[in-house]
């Protein structure tokens, strides 16, 4: 229960960061990946689910590119949804957050 | 393990789920190597950080079955009115200039707060870039306010505008517009009735309600309970209601 708590705590937390990041810019998959795995240190692998998720959802979109050196590159992209669906989970973060402020006080 | 272990066991893992899916999930996981090696990275390391093949493909299984989108809409009202406890004074604004999208189209997140100090703020918006300016460009804005900010836009004469309100917030204008398009997410409130525009597109999805002026075209689509009243007449009105919600027009019924 509180395994299963933690991990759908994450996926939420993961989605905002990977609207949060293409709303900086459009990006491919291994930009995204290697930032989010730096940070929160979580496998790779898992934001894909994640980002087919959010493209069946139509809040990401992708293209493809070629890049100077390698292969083809398929961009991501944030929708008008996706920037929606943004601004409704930063809200929700933000409340989340405060909630949590309230009780556990201010570090600062 | 090897790349092409790696992709065995995720296409054993993925059995049973249509073709078409697994051939889409596997050229996520091929545009990765490809993207990885260009960066630099070992074949070895690549695999390790990508996770266990096996339990990738059990979460793709989960993500693949018809339970999204359903709990999306109404899930943004709760949380986000319960971030403005009452409105009270000692409340000040941040504007944060965070992208431009294309099209010419500025986008400005309001972030609003009670006087604990900006640490929080700045923890959530991304800083600015120091190259984009928050001044208006000529096609249009964009304002998202996603919360219970009340927001005043003044008086505005744009060629388009969109404001999405995502939370309890309420958002006021007047001036003349091209373009309206405006989006309600939570129980927020839109007080455009003295903004005039040739078209309007609205949509309210939970209990929002909004005020509107527009000429030509209003589209008005409502899932929920929202009320979108018309201060004036346009020559074509498109509606679309689901739910309890209503269109209420200039003469005062719906």
């Amino acid at each position: 229960m509180a395994d299963s708590t933690h991990i759908q705590l994450k996926k939420g937390i993961l989605e905002l960061c990977v609207l949060t990041l293409l709303a900086e810019k459009d990006s491919y998959g291994y930009q995204i990946t290697s930032r989010l795995s730096d940070a929160i240190g979580m496998a790779e692998g898992t934001v894909y689910p994640l980002l087919r998720k959010m493209q069946k959802e139509e809040l990401v979109d992708t293209y493809l590119t070629d890049s100077a050196s390698g292969p083809p590159r398929r961009y991501f992209k944030l929708t008008r949804a996706g920037h929606r669906a943004l601004a409704a989970k930063r809200a929700e973060w933000k409340a989340f957050k405060a909630a949590l402020v309230d009780i556990l006080g201010d570090d600062e | 393990m090897s790349r092409a272990l790696f992709m065995a066991k995720l296409e054993e893992g993925l059995a049973g789920l249509p073709q078409t899916q697994i051939d889409e999930i596997v050229s996520d996981y091929r545009f990765h190597f490809a993207e990885a090696e260009a960066a630099g990275q070992s074949e070895d390391d690549i695999v390790a950080r990508l996770g266990d093949p096996a339990r990738l493909a059990e979460e793709l299984r989960g993500e693949n079955e018809p339970c999204l989108a359903a709990n999306e809409t109404p899930k943004s009202a709760g949380p986000a009115v319960m971030a403005s406890p009452g409105g009270q004074a000692n409340r000040w604004w941040l504007l944060a200039f965070l992208a431009v999208a294309g099209g010419g189209m500025a986008v400005y997140y309001l972030a609003g707060h009670d006087g604990r100090g900006p640490t929080m703020i700045a923890n959530v918006v991304p800083p600015a870039p120091a190259s984009q300016a928050p001044i208006a460009p000529a096609h249009g804005v964009r304002v998202v306010i996603s919360g219970g900010q009340v927001l005043d836009l003044g008086n505005i004469a744009q060629e388009r505008i969109e404001i999405l309100l995502d939370g309890g917030g309420r958002a006021t204008a007047k001036g003349r517009v091209a373009e309206l398009t405006l989006h309600i997410d939570g129980s927020g409130s839109a007080d455009l009735g003295n903004l005039e525009a040739d078209n309007v597109r609205v949509d309210v999805s939970g209990t929002g309600s909004a005020d509107v002026s527009g000429t030509q075209m209003v589209d008005v689509t409502i899932m929920g309970s929202g009320t979108v009243r018309l201060r004036k007449k346009p020559r074509t009105l498109m509606q679309s209601v689901t739910g309890p919600g209503q269109v209420i027009l200039p003469s005062g019924q719906p």
